[in-house]
């Protein structure tokens, strides 16, 4: 029971991760929360859905997915954020506010309020290990996220695109004096961080089995809190808040109430916050 | 100048009364439905009084006037509920209401309608409270006890279980279908192993349903709405647990079919509607409901509530028709209909107001649909 609820809190803990991932990579950057991106989540989950409905391709929908979280959050960049480059740090999170409500908004005049089933129905095989079971779908679910987790980590810190990226979160004005176009690196990051975060959205709809214009809305929260447990602007951090977050949800359900699941999460980041203020890996600042 | 001005306002002042004018000697229903939150639940029952007021108008309304029903909206909310109940009847001051649709709603609009004398009849309230809630308040469906009665009466005879897990919405009617239905299995010697909660718009079950499938027993009931209840049981499913699952009204609809896909085979529900009662009246109706469906592809489906307010339409225009368009009227017709020739039965009411029929059906999905067990 135990082992089993710490399987369940690492699969959803491991898709917090991505969007804390998100989340903690245009912060690092740019200094902002983008409160939209659960909202990018959401329409990850749709595109994928809609066009798995369409054509029964799975490859094709999965890469349509991910486009348009892309596509979502490029135009985010460019039209929320990049107008109120240098303003207070407040006036672009009032931005994302607005832009996260105009996209729920947007998807359920879109998609209707209905939830949708995954259009792909199936059985995953389950396997028992030491007494705890474990289906192909919650291993392929941590086996994508960590393989993305990996494949982020490894971009940013041995490509060239991915230096740049460190580089202009450690001072912008220094990278753009040292030739990096610190333009094209807002808009890569944003289209980094909108491709996990519509990884993640696919990976929920096919395991929730239910897509809806307000899905994004909970673990668009989560993946902040995981962000700012782990400590903002730090991806390893954020990895580790995600995962936490998920067990202690899971936790918190299964040994005292289900009904105050949600709560949990909460909890987790309020006291991180109290006993330790810049999170599990943050630094100070 | 001042002319052009004057023209157009009286234009406008004509125009619009087109627009709102309902000639005086219509009859006018009024009707309180789930359209927009739980639509899939509203819109089809709005399909159900209309199909009935086409009929009746097409064969010249009642004693030559016309029957108009006007629409609103309750938002799932008791609150709205009682402001659209305000508003048509001192408004449009009709004498009967045709919802809420909800339990709670039911009860907020109750006190209202007692003092004005407004006959209500609601087509889908379940809570016992409403056979208290006074004279003018009827009902058109079972009440949740006859529900609960039926379905643990089922699951010991038919699927000979021995052992419950309960998996409910944390809100009021999953509550009451909690601690109802583990009474009524507590009845039959059947004792609940395990219940949980989930709250209403959760869609991440695992760590309920991981506790569940620790413990030993043979029937899952899930009570709540389909929102939540297919997501509930494709999630189950994909865990590993294979035991018989069993659900309230709510799952009684295609999108839950549609929702929780292979999941819901052998799921077991109860139903107020049997589609394939052989009468001559239940054949016109579903042809012309079918109809609709085609019609309209994109607007959520669901006939079994379209066959209770069919039902209750065609009741209270009889009602009208016989007793007079007032409240009393209608209420002298309710209380003494015997074997009205319903879709969904064969109806009278009781002393509590409620509706009397041949019981409740049990329906088990195969296949991708819903097949009458019992």
């Amino acid at each position: 029971m135990l082992i089993q609820q710490l399987v369940n809190g690492l699969v959803v803990g491991s898709v917090y991760a991505l969007v804390a991932l998100g989340y903690t990579m245009i912060y690092g950057i740019l200094g902002i929360i983008n409160f939209a991106q659960g909202e990018i989540y959401m329409f990850g989950a749709f595109g994928a859905v809609l066009t798995l409905a369409a054509t029964g391709e799975l490859g094709l929908a999965v890469l349509a997915g991910i486009s348009s979280a892309c596509v979502v959050g490029v135009i985010l960049e460019r039209f929320a954020f990049r107008p109120l480059r240098g303003t207070h740090p407040l006036i672009p999170l009032i931005s994302a506010i607005g832009a996260s409500i105009f996209l729920s908004s947007l998807a359920l005049l879109l998609f209707g309020p209905e939830d949708r089933s995954f259009p792909l129905d199936f059985t995953p095989a389950s396997h028992r290990v030491f007494g705890t079971r474990i289906t192909d779908l919650q291993l392929i679910i941590v086996g994508v996220s960590f393989g993305l987790m990996v494949i982020l980590t490894l971009f940013v810190n041995l490509t060239k695109h991915g230096k740049a990226i460190l580089a202009v979160a450690m001072d912008s004005d220094a990278a753009r004096l040292s030739g990096i176009s610190v333009n094209l690196t807002y808009v890569l990051t944003f289209l980094l961080g909108s491709a996990l975060s519509g990884a993640a959205g696919i990976l929920m709809a096919v395991y929730y089995n239910a897509t809806s214009p307000t899905m994004g809305l909970l673990p668009g929260l989560k993946g902040f809190s995981a962000a700012i447990l782990g400590g903002v602007g730090s991806i390893p951090g954020a990895i580790i808040g995600g995962l936490v977050l998920g067990v202690a949800e899971n936790m918190g359900g299964a040994y005292i109430s289900s009904s105050f699941k949600d709560a949990f999460a909460f909890i987790a980041l309020v006291l991180v916050l109290i006993i330790r203020p810049r999170g599990i890996l943050g630094s100070r600042k | 100048m001042k002319k052009v001005l004057c023209v157009s306002a009286l234009c406008i002042a004509v125009f619009c009364m087109g627009i709102t004018e309902v000639k005086a000697d219509d009859i006018k229903i009024g009707a309180i439905l789930r359209l927009s939150k739980g639509a899939s639940d509203g819109l089809p029952a709005r399909r159900g009084i209309e199909i009935a007021v086409k009929e009746i108008n097409a064969k010249g309304g009642i004693k030559g006037k016309p029957v108009t029903v006007i629409y609103e909206d309750s938002k799932d909310s008791p609150q709205d509920a009682v402001n659209a109940f305000q508003k048509l009847t001192s408004m449009d001051k009709v004498q009967v209401v045709i919802g809420p649709m909800t339990s709670g709603e039911v009860l907020a609009v109750a006190p209202i309608a007692q003092a004005g004398k407004i006959v209500v009849i609601t087509p889908t309230g379940t809570s016992p409270k409403i056979s208290d809630a006074g004279e003018y308040i009827y009902r058109g469906c079972n009440r949740i006890d006859k529900q609960a009665e039926a379905l643990t009466k089922f699951a010991k005879e038919s699927l000979k279980t021995t052992k419950v897990a309960i998996l409910y919405s944390n809100e009021p009617y999953g509550k009451g279908c909690n601690d109802l239905f583990t009474k009524f299995f507590g009845e039959l010697g059947i004792p609940v192993v395990i219940a949980e909660s989930f709250m209403v718009g959760d869609r991440d079950f695992s760590s309920q349903l991981t506790k569940i499938s620790q413990a030993k027993f043979d029937l899952l009931f899930i009570p709540g709405y389909l929102q939540e209840t297919a997501p509930v049981i494709s999630q189950a499913r994909k865990m590993g647990i294979t035991e018989q699952s069993m659900g309230v009204y709510g799952d009684m609809a295609p999108k839950y079919i549609e929702l929780a896909g292979k999941a819901a085979e052998g799921h077991v529900n109860a139903s107020e509607y049997n589609e394939n009662l052989a009468t001559p009246t239940n054949k016109k109706f579903k042809d012309e409901y079918y109809k609709i469906v085609k019609s309209t592809p994109n607007e959520p489906n669901n006939i079994m509530f379209a066959a209770i307010t069919y039902d209750m339409a065609r009741l209270v225009a009889k009602g009208i028709e016989t007793k007079g368009n007032t409240p009393d009227g209608i209420r002298a017709y309710l209380d003494t209909v015997k074997d009205f020739d319903g879709v969904t039965g064969k109806l009278s009411f009781n002393k509590t107001r409620d509706v009397v029929k041949q019981g409740v059906y049990i329906f088990k999905v195969k296949n991708g649909k819903y097949v009458k067990a019992q």
